[in-house]
């Protein structure tokens, strides 16, 4: 029996809305998004011995921390989503009522991926108003950065919640956390790199230190390569979120 | 349709393997960080070096500290010239000066004698006792005396490291293959390699490669042979073909006005040059005197005042 549309989209604006007024209320975005701008704050006031020409310092680290922040925010979200439903025993009278497993897991990736997205926004929109432009700028390798940090962030929930689905909650954190932070390092270490292609990562999106360091857009061809390759594991990974927690006993 | 899925998702993982590996976003050319007129003024600051750039800034200083090591410790001021750091400077200078291993004795006396050491002399430090601990704490030697050069075995793991960070540090590609050649020539082959994978259009690196196998050359025969035997020619050719690229590279990336023009170094000049003398050197020796002297007059073009490659004419 298929469900109409309305009800699908309908479940899963109430399930994105519990999990985001659920993060809203334990303050853990809040104190996010305080500390990093305080971090940024703290460091938009240094004063290198009256140093000109550091304005790549002040965007760089402006917008290092805010991706970290935001990617952070994501991962956190996304995997402790199901083992808390699980600890606290809240996922049987949700699946009880008319929610499918399916809307379950969609709801849940959607709303850490929105958490991540306000986090994400709140953030640039100060980071791009206050902190000093680099020249020369190159506005398309701006727009590249942000277009796939979008769905970036959409990987990174997902990618998150399948973890959580196989793992404990601290090693799927860990994991995630090591995907996101450490890939882009280690991309270079002879076979951990080539592991690392068959690997899902966010980090190969970020395009911060391409802006930052005034380079150019990349070529259209291999932008929309990008951006297929995040839409491709985002797809992968909601399909095998959803089949493995299908399968999954609830007992 | 539930069965469909699993090749769908191994096809898709494919797929990504594939983009994962063909597209780096992060490699590119050009940036401000990649400027080496940019780099130098950089690194005319000790406080922009350190604050300037996450990533170059600490292959900036993981080549500073690589300095530290081939003085055993010793911290002189910075004193490898710009020069020094071109691929050919380093085959020539630098491995004369490699000649002064261990101990110095006599003849070497002149050798950067005088370069002030970070921590001051007795007479320069007013710190009067905690000077003289730290000087008996720290490895310290008399700047006037000449300098204690290791083998540069242990800059190796630095040289690793800063293009690990910085896989687009062509200068840590270029002084890293020379050292790594002292201990494994294959390997330093491969160094340059996996930097001409990372920088393709780096002419540098050709150069580097360049020597490299002549070094492999000399290994075997004592010299760079005049008329090579069938065991060196297919290496000398390969060298020559490193160099040609170089050059060719260095002609399209060269401003008109060299040295003097934007973006363009002093090493960058020495290595463009040498590419072109090479390239003209090694088509004459690999029996081309006629291809070698259209060369040399095509190089003069740019290098008008090259006495290398005037010399070529000559011959």
């Amino acid at each position: 029996m298929t469900r109409p549309l309305s009800e699908t989209v309908s479940s899963l604006r109430v399930l994105a809305k519990s999990v985001l007024i659920e993060a809203v209320r334990r303050k853990e975005i809040y104190v996010i998004v305080a500390v990093c701008t305080a971090l940024i704050g703290a460091a938009m006031s240094l004063d290198f011995f009256g140093l000109g020409g550091l304005v790549k310092f002040y965007r760089e680290t402006a917008l290092q921390l805010m991706g970290i922040s935001t990617a952070l925010t994501v991962i956190v979200l996304a995997t402790r989503q199901l083992p808390r439903e699980f600890e606290h025993r809240t996922i049987y009278p949700l699946l009880a009522r008319p929610v499918s497993r399916f809307t379950f897991l969609m709801g849940k990736t959607l709303a850490a991926w929105i958490a991540g997205l306000c986090v994400y926004l709140c953030l640039l929109l100060p980071v791009m108003v206050l902190v000093p432009r680099l020249e020369p700028n190159h506005t398309g390798t701006f727009w590249q950065m942000f277009t796939l940090a979008v769905p970036g962030l959409g990987l990174t929930a997902a990618l998150g919640l399948a973890l959580s689905l196989f793992l404990p909650k601290s090693l799927a954190t860990g994991i995630g956390a090591v995907l996101l932070f450490g890939a882009a390092t280690m991309a270079n270490w002879r076979w951990i790199g080539q592991i690392l292609h068959a690997l899902p990562s966010s980090a190969k999106t970020n395009l911060t230190l391409r802006y930052t360091d005034g380079a150019p857009p990349m070529a259209g061809s291999d932008f929309l390569l990008m951006l297929l390759y995040v839409l491709l594991w985002t797809l992968i990974l909601l399909t095998v979120s959803v089949r493995g927690f299908n399968r999954r006993a609830l007992s | 349709m539930k069965q469909a899925v699993w090749p769908l998702i191994l096809a898709g993982i494919v797929l990504n393997v594939w983009i994962s590996a063909r597209v780096n976003p992060l490699a590119y050319t050009g940036g401000r960080s990649r400027d080496d007129a940019d780099r130098l003024r950089r690194n005319s600051s000790s406080i922009a070096m350190m604050i300037g750039e996450f990533r170059t800034s600490m292959s900036d200083i993981m080549f500073i500290k690589t300095e530290r090591y081939l003085h055993g410790g010793i911290g002189y001021a910075p004193h490898h010239s710009e020069s020094v750091l071109s691929a050919e400077d380093l085959s020539e200078e630098v491995e004369e000066h490699q000649g002064e291993l261990g101990i110095p004795d006599d003849d070497e006396e002149d050798d950067h004698a005088g370069t002030p050491t970070l921590i001051p002399t007795r007479e320069q430090d007013f710190r009067g006792f905690v000077g003289k601990l730290h000087r008996e704490v720290k490895p310290w030697r008399d700047p006037e005396l000449a300098h204690i050069h290791t083998d540069g075995r242990e800059l190796l793991p630095w040289f690793r490291a800063m293009t690990l960070t910085d896989p687009g540090y062509v200068r840590g590609f270029v002084a890293g293959s020379f050292w790594l050649q002292m201990q494994d020539p294959d390997a330093a082959l491969e160094f340059v390699e996996e930097g001409l994978r990372n920088n393709p259009d780096a002419f540098e690196l050709y150069v580097s490669r360049g020597f490299l196998l002549l070094r492999q050359v000399r290994t075997l025969r004592g010299i760079v042979p005049e008329n090579p035997d069938d065991e060196v020619r297919p290496i000398m050719e390969d060298a020559l073909a490193a160099f040609s690229r170089g050059a060719e590279l260095a002609l399209l990336q060269r401003p008109p006005d060299g040295e003097e023009g934007p973006g363009w170094s002093g090493y960058q000049e020495n290595d463009a040059r040498a590419a072109a003398n090479m390239t003209v050197t090694l088509t004459r020796m690999l029996g081309d005197p006629d291809g070698a002297m259209a060369l040399a007059l095509r190089f003069l073009e740019t290098y008008a005042e090259s006495i290398p490659l005037q010399r070529a004419l000559d011959l």
